[in-house]
């Protein structure tokens, strides 16, 4: 058995499949404007550091340095 | 023209690819109502790494690799899930392929077919008629080479079998 064989057939399947079951942008946009958009890492980083830099600003106060 | 925001990227490019998505869940689940849950979990999954995609990969093989990994996960759920559960007992009772897709003999042969292979072989036979090549399968699925070519080999030899069964 062969590629050639089962390649129009599996192309052939995936359409018919896709015909029953295919979602319009509308319905896909709906499905992920709920969702919270999708943050960076570096952006979650953003709040502890600034934390971290507040925290070191304090302590160099009072330590009298 | 306004610019392009990341969601209206997203919501093109899935739109454009989404019969890889419904081919894979149809591969997987037989229930109409598992096929579309299956569906939104993986669109979600793919919106999620979406701002990672670095485009260095081909957009089919990225899709896949997500996608399967998501339909790994919830088969492994599934297979945890006790089997006195009234939904189990259920899922016994209704057909295998519920009637929501209408297939023509042909692809259903080939359907049926596939249907019967492990897991994993779906997912290799899948990869392999989407003519993705032997390293592109391995990197997806996290195999060595030579496993996907050995058990390409077995499948074909095992659908070969099967399809040649289902003949009248």
């Amino acid at each position: 058995m062969n590629l050639d064989e089962l390649k129009p057939l599996w192309d052939s399947y995936k359409t018919q499949v896709n015909d029953e079951s295919e979602w319009n942008s509308d319905d896909i946009a709906r499905l992920i404007r709920n969702r919270p958009v999708p943050i960076s890492w570096y952006q979650k980083a953003q709040r502890p550091f600034l934390h971290f830099c507040v925290s070191c600003l304090l302590i160099s106060i009072t330590s009298g340095c | 023209m306004g610019k392009v925001t990341l969601q209206e990227e997203f919501v093109e490019l899935i739109a454009n690819q989404q019969k890889l998505i419904h081919s894979l869940c149809s591969l997987y689940f037989s229930r109409y109502e598992d096929r579309k849950d299956m569906f939104q979990e993986i669109v979600l999954q793919l919106w999620k790494s979406y701002p990672s995609f670095n485009h260095q990969s081909k957009v089919s093989t990225w899709i896949y690799r997500i996608s399967l990994n998501t339909v790994f996960t919830k088969l492994r759920k599934e297979k945890l899930r006790p089997k006195n559960e009234p939904y189990s007992e259920y899922a016994y009772q209704i057909s295998a392929f519920d009637n929501s897709i209408e297939l023509t003999q042909a692809t259903e042969e080939l359907y049926h077919a596939i249907e019967r292979l492990a897991d994993l072989d779906k997912a290799i036979i899948m990869l392999y008629l989407e003519e993705h090549s032997y390293d592109e399968i391995a990197g997806i699925l996290n195999l060595s080479r030579t496993n996907v070519s050995t058990r390409i080999n077995r499948i074909k030899t095992k659908l070969e079998k099967l399809l040649k069964n289902q003949l009248p």
